[in-house]
Order: structure tokens, then sequence, then C-alpha cells
């Protein structure tokens, strides 16, 4: 509860988590704060732009809400929340037919000027590639997990990462390292 | 963790909006409309009530952003809704009047008018600064219809209050898109009885937001959509999954003075597919004729649920 009340712009935070809307979903108030700036971040970074990264963001902890008693007894609820994420906006890759030029992670990048190469690194990688980086290398989710939100194989996953792995250090201007 | 890990970790938790007590609030009511929803299904029936007319009232609440133009076009272009000249009574103060959901709009066939009442919430989402709110209410008496633009007034329609619409049983879906405090407008989207189209009627609303304009886009489709998209001229993209045949799109940030088209709203199927796609065009600041309004007793909406997007 603590780390509610403290976190800045939630002031009354707590006072949602102690009424009848939160109170049977103990630490999910605090999952929400630490997680949700992160997941549109990496929904965005993915090539949703912002306004829908947001409703992305807010339907996967909607979700995550909903099978709360599970996921909080699971081994990874961010992971669980992240993966839905992921799901949702693959979907809407899929389903949206006005989509044909997904805008690209450097609709964000001036936000982050410091995170430019690694971006550019990204930015150059196929949707997949970045979605599956995104997920294992920033998340930190396995790639079986990854390849069930993304709905391909898992040896795929793991491909790609590897891949990925090498773009991102030439991004950073560090060796590609062994495999690549 | 390797080098790029911890980049990518960084980069994730650099840049990302703030998490808000509101955003909490949202997703807690996205969770109470799905179990609603869910509820609902489950006691079939609930949806007996045949509406044969179905009027969606578009509510802004926005900085700045007072009624102007006064006309709404179905994407067919079959029916344009024309309010009264302002001898005729209607205009920017009744749009002020029954903007507010608590308000009372209520008309019979004989011009009586009483309170309007809450149904049930439909949905609300929050797009950027912009927060849409949708409630479906019932309107006892009726609700203003547009006719068919050049045929003849039903007899119902008083003489010299206007031509081209009456007032009939009615539903009507008060939605509002709040980026401000400071001022409301209204907006009617008619709906086309028995229609097969996939996009029934499309209309839109403008409103200065402390960063600019924002576009609210409100879109009635048939029971075979379920999901509606919209590209906005900007560049910008929304899309929701259908609420009872509803949605409302939202470009949070418009481009300021475009006069053309805003953009292009499609209706998507099941299976992904586009059912349909329909121009919109700018219809802010739809005033409820003077005839069908009148001032009622407050009705305080119940809470309302969120969307899912």
């Amino acid at each position: 509860m603590s780390i509610v009340a403290a976190a800045p712009g939630c002031r009354d935070t707590q006072a949602i988590e102690e009424g009848s809307e939160l109170a049977d979903a103990p630490g999910f108030a605090a999952l929400y704060l630490t997680h949700y700036p992160r997941l549109v971040r990496a929904l965005e970074l993915a090539g949703l732009d912002g306004p829908r990264a947001e409703d992305v963001a807010q339907e996967a902890f909607a979700r995550t809400l909903g099978h709360w008693r599970r996921v909080r007894n699971g081994t990874n609820p961010p992971g669980y929340v992240f993966r839905t994420g992921f799901r949702l906006a693959r979907r809407r890759f899929e389903d949206l037919a006005l989509d044909e030029d997904l805008p690209g992670p450097t609709d964000v990048a001036s936000d982050a000027a410091l995170h430019v190469d690694l971006e550019r690194g990204l930015a150059a990688m196929p949707p997949r590639r970045r979605a599956c980086a995104l997920l294992c290398l920033g998340v930190g989710i396995s790639p079986k997990e990854a390849a069930r939100a993304l709905g391909i194989a898992e040896g795929t996953v793991r491909k790609q990462l590897e891949i990925a792995r090498a773009s991102l250090r030439i991004a950073l201007g560090e060796p590609p390292g062994p495999g690549a | 963790m390797t080098l790029e890990e911890d980049r990518l970790a960084q980069l994730l938790g650099s840049g990302g909006p703030e998490a808000t007590a509101d955003g909490l609030r949202a997703v807690v009511a996205r969770r109470a409309a799905k179990r609603q929803r869910r509820q609902r299904a489950a006691g079939a029936g609930a949806g007996a009530l045949v509406v044969l007319v179905v009027v969606a009232g578009v509510v802004v609440l926005g900085r700045g952003a007072p009624p102007t133009e006064q006309s709404a076009t179905a994407p067919n272009g079959a029916l344009v809704w024309r309010p009264p000249t302002p001898s005729g009574g209607a205009g920017a103060a009744n749009a002020a009047r029954s903007a507010a959901p608590s308000a009372a709009i209520a008309c019979t066939e004989a011009k009586k008018c009483t309170a309007f009442v809450p149904v049930r919430p439909l949905f609300s989402r929050s797009v950027g600064a912009v927060e849409v709110v949708a409630t479906l209410i019932a309107v006892p008496g009726g609700a203003p219809v547009p006719t068919p633009e050049g045929t003849a007034a039903p007899e119902n329609t008083a003489a010299g209050e206007s031509p081209n619409f009456t007032c009939a049983t009615a539903a009507e879906l008060s939605v509002a898109a709040s980026s401000g405090p400071t001022s409301r407008t209204t907006l009617v989207l008619p709906s086309v009885v028995g229609s097969t189209a996939a996009i029934e009627a499309v209309a839109s609303v403008t409103v200065a937001t402390p960063t600019g304009n924002a576009i609210a886009v409100a879109v009635r489709t048939s029971p075979a959509v379920a999901r509606t998209a919209a590209r906005f001229s900007d560049g910008r993209r929304d899309e929701m999954t259908t609420v009872d045949g509803w949605s409302v799109l939202v470009d949070p940030a418009a481009t300021p003075g475009a006069t053309a088209g805003l953009g292009t709203v499609a209706a998507v199927g099941p299976g992904g597919e586009t059912l349909a796609t329909a121009p919109i065009l700018r219809s802010p600041g739809i005033a409820l004729p003077q005839f069908c309004v009148r001032e009622g007793p407050v009705v305080t909406p119940a809470p309302t649920p969120r969307a899912t997007g």
C-alpha cells in the first residue's frame, strides 16, 4: 500500500485500492503503477502509435485484473501483462485493415534522446523481431512465453532473438558477439 | 544481463506515460464493463426492447468549443439532420442545455417532453487527454428523428417548427468526451432503421483541448461489425470494439483548421475483414430541436464501465 501512496501523481490511487474496486485485488495497483508506463513504451517501440498503445495497455491490465487471483499467485505477474498486451497488439495488427503503413519506433525517438542508437537498431528490425527483442530482452520473458504471445513458434523466437542481439550490439557500437 | 538487455530495460523504463489514478480507474472500469456485458449476455432477453429509432447524442466537454455548425450527415447521404433556424428555437443554447448527461430530454409525439432515463452505462474510454463516456438512455416519449432530405415532413411535425424532423419513440446514446471542464456541445447521430449497411451513420465533433484540438467520431454500425477503426487526416489512428453497435473513435490531437475530410472510418468484421468504409465529415454542434427539448429533473447516471478499446 505504501508503494501506491508514495507514487508520484497518484495521490488517490491508494483510495482506489482501498475502495471496493480493488479491495479484492491486492497488489494490482502497485503492478499498474510500475509496469503500465513500461508496457505502453514497449508497445510504442513495437510499432503502435501513442493512443493505441495506451488503449492496448489499458485492456491488457483490465484482462489481468480479471484473472488477478491466478496471476498474482503465478511466477511472473508483470510477464502476464506484457504477454497479454503484445497478444492484443498482434491481433490489432492483423485486424486493422487500414494499417498498411504502421508508424515505427522513430515516432517516439525524440522522447529518449539517450537511446537513439538503440531505437535506431530496433527501428531497423522487422516488426516480429522487434517484438521478440522487446519481450525477451527488454522485459525478460522466456522465448516460450513470447512465442505464445506472438503466435509464432518458439524456435522462430529464438532465431529472431539471436539476430536481434547481434543487431542491437552493432547499434550500440559493440562487437556482434559469439554466434553472430 | 547482457549489454543489450540492460539497455533495452533502460529504454522501456524511460519515456512512457505516467501511471495515474485516473488510468487505474479506467482499467477497473473496463473490467467492470466486461463483467457487466457478460452478465447481460447471460441473461438474454434484456435487449428485447425494440428500439425503432436510435439517436446518438455526443456530449463533448471541452475548452472553448462552443457549438457553431448545425449539420450531421449519414455516410450514404440519405439522411441529413437539419435543425430549425434560430427563430425556430434550436441552436447553441439548446446544445448546452441538452448536453449534460444529467439533463432531461424527452418528447412525445404530441410534443410533450419528459425526462429521459439513463438505461445503463455503455462504455467509456480514454484516448490521450480525451475521456469518452457513453451511456445508453431511453427517451420515454420520443426523440427527434431526421427525415430524408427533401421529403415532406411527417404529420406530427408542428407547423413552423421544423420541416425536416419529428419526434418519435427512441433510445439515445449519450456520449461525453471530456478534455476540459469549461464548455460542451451536442452531436446527434441518426441511425437508419432496418439498414443493412455495415456503417449506418457517422458523425463527428471537434473540441479544443489544452494542447490543440481533438475529434470524437461516433459510429453506429450493424451487428455484423466487430470493430471500427478510423484513420484521421493527420495520420493518427484509433479503433475500438463496438458495444451494441456503438463506438466512438478519437483523434486526441487533430490538425487544427482542417476543412476537408477528417479521415476515414472502417467497419471491420470478426474475421478482420473490412466490411465498409465511410468518410468522417465535419459535423459539430448539433442542437436538439426546441420542440423536442425541455429542462427536466436531474438524473444521475449510474457509474460507467470502460469499453474494450
